[in-house]
């Protein structure tokens, strides 16, 4: 209990710090230097991405990314886990300086925030039950019910509605009888080990979080295979908040860091560990 | 007095009336009895339930410790929150009862958007609203003030919860004020006390004993909707339960776990708030 009060008072003194800095009219850059921390937001939601370890410490993909960023550049760094809607929704207000949640550069997303070179390529695919004797191919799905996160990527696919720039995205020549939207991946996985066609009969997500579902999932693995192969590629990037003056310098600096994580293989090598295959694209 | 009447409750009572009495007794003890077997019945009941559905009680067992580390933050957020709703729910009711037209229409739209918003909007609102209105101001010439509008998770969570509940108090302190009959402030007149002093020394000591069951009522309510803060990130019960959920694709197990813990704390309250209840109305049965 002392502990608990204990980091909520550093927590509170670090409120009144924080209301306090800001005044200064330097680049993002400078700020974040002279605080020698960076402030990284992350949504905890999606293994192994990011999730919370045995320890219930946040680990996974894009936890190391950001710890290695911030080794590069020398100084700290402190997660945040807001809720996705408001990571995307942009306008942070300083709250945190980088997102790094396995975010796609969308057309709409450009709106509110502004990408990096992207760190890695998340293929999206389609999963059903293993009991399902009737879906062969991804052309049976049509007419079917099919669980996808909101405000994904995922779901504008299947709207038929998705724009990234330098990506070709080819769409399906079906539809879907009910897309049904859930707050996060793991929820749609959970409603489909329920039983074949009970509450959904397919969902589309990306291939590593089905993965990580047949794998640990569910208590001794979900009941769900893959279905074909992934529906397309997308370029996955950090996000920072567009609102936020003079944040170019930062934008710089990150896709260095980026450029000298593909050149010496450690993204390659993270990973293979955690999504146990290569998923960066050759530069 | 002599030896045969040492005993008064036996040489008053006729035996007839006694017998009376010793059965009230038993069936008072006998239902008291059967209450207890019902309770333990519908325990077994629940317990049988989440076995037969197959929960994985390993898994919950070795979270538990993880999830109960969140339970300070929903501690400080609730009496944080009901503190400040305290304060704001006086001056809320004051307001509505002032004979001042500001000050009453101030007072009254803050009970009625407050009311009539839900919670989770309202939430959404001090997290994401106040940083915008901060931008605006700084355009009009007022640099950093943006950073003191950009609230943190647990400040903004703070305020929401206690500008809400503040708003719904208001109306329960205004009831409690306004219970007070009418000859109390008449009599504080007559002494020659002014308004705010009848207030102060004669109408709330009064009203409190009349606010105070409901407002424990309410603290009940808050501590589950300090739930709500765990969409801005703070790592309270609700919020690790999820998450822990979702890494293992096994929500439910942990749901049911964060329930009860969230039960457990109440039925620890509700203990207390049955205990202030008898205290305040002490008063009554004197009389």
């Amino acid at each position: 209990m002392k502990k608990v009060f204990g980091s909520l008072a550093l927590t509170l003194t670090a409120l009144l710090v924080f209301t306090g800095t800001g005044f200064a009219g330097g680049t993002v850059l400078d700020e974040i230097m002279a605080a020698k921390t960076i402030v990284v937001s992350t949504d905890a939601n999606y293994a192994p991405q990011s999730f919370l370890n045995d320890k219930g410490e946040l680990e996974g993909f894009d936890v190391s990314v950001a710890k290695e960023v911030a080794k590069r550049m020398g100084i700290k760094v402190k997660f945040v886990t807001p809720d996705w809607d408001l990571i995307t929704a942009g306008k942070w207000g300083k709250r945190w300086d980088l997102s790094i949640g396995s975010m796609t550069p969308t057309k709409e997303r450009k709106n509110a925030l502004l990408f990096t070179t992207p760190y890695y390529s998340s293929p999206a695919q389609f999963a059903i039950h293993k009991d399902n004797k009737t879906i062969k191919t991804i052309k049976d799905l049509a007419g079917k019910k099919i669980g996808v996160a909101s405000e994904t990527t995922n779901e504008r696919y299947l709207q038929k509605d998705l724009v990234i720039e330098d990506t070709k995205i080819t769409f399906q020549n079906w539809k879907a009888g009910n897309l049904k939207t859930y707050p996060t991946d793991a929820n749609h996985i959970e409603d489909l080990s329920l039983g074949d066609g009970l509450r959904l009969d397919a969902v589309f997500s990306s291939r590593q979080t089905i993965a990580e579902a047949i794998r640990t999932g569910c208590g001794k693995g979900c009941p769900l295979t893959m279905l074909g192969e992934p529906a397309y590629f997308e370029p996955i990037c950090f996000a920072l908040d567009k609102s936020r003056a003079n944040s170019d310098s930062l934008l710089t600096k990150l896709n260095e860091v980026i450029k000298s994580m593909y050149d010496d293989g450690t993204l390659v090598k993270l990973s293979e560990k955690y999504y146990g295959t290569n998923l960066i694209p050759k530069l | 007095m002599n030896g045969d009447t040492l005993d008064p409750t036996l040489s008053s009572i006729p035996p007839e009336a006694e017998r009376v009495l010793a059965q009230n007794i038993n069936q008072q003890k006998k239902y008291k009895r059967k209450l207890i077997i019902s309770f333990i019945v519908l325990g077994i009941l629940m317990i049988t339930t989440l076995i037969v559905i197959g929960l994985d009680f390993k898994f919950m067992a070795k979270w538990l410790p993880f999830i109960l580390a969140g339970g300070g933050y929903t501690i400080l957020v609730s009496i944080l929150a009901i503190s400040l709703a305290c304060i704001l729910s006086v001056i809320g009711a004051l307001g509505r009862l002032s004979k001042n037209p500001v000050i009453n229409s101030i007072a009254t739209a803050y009970v009625s958007l407050i009311r009539g918003t839900p919670l989770l909007v309202q939430i959404y609102m001090w997290y994401l609203a106040l940083p915008q209105i901060g931008l605006a101001l700084e355009g009009l010439g007022l640099t950093g003030i943006q950073s003191l509008f950009t609230l943190h998770a647990i400040p903004a969570g703070i305020l929401a919860l206690g500008v809400c509940y503040g708003a719904y108090m208001t109306e329960t302190v205004r009831a409690g004020i306004q219970s007070i009959k009418i000859g109390q402030t008449e009599a504080a007149k007559a002494l020659g006390m002014t308004s705010g002093q009848t207030m102060k020394r004669v109408i709330f000591p009064q009203a409190m004993r009349v606010i105070i069951p409901p407002v424990s009522n309410e603290f009940i309510a808050m501590v589950k909707d300090s739930a709500m803060v765990s969409l801005m990130g703070v790592w309270e019960m609700t919020y690790r339960a999820m998450k822990v959920g979702r890494r293992h694709f096994q929500s439910l197990e942990m749901l049911v776990m964060v329930a009860m813990i969230y039960w457990m704390m109440c039925i620890v309250l509700q203990y207390f708030q049955e205990k202030i209840e008898e205290h305040m109305a002490r008063g009554d049965r004197r009389m």
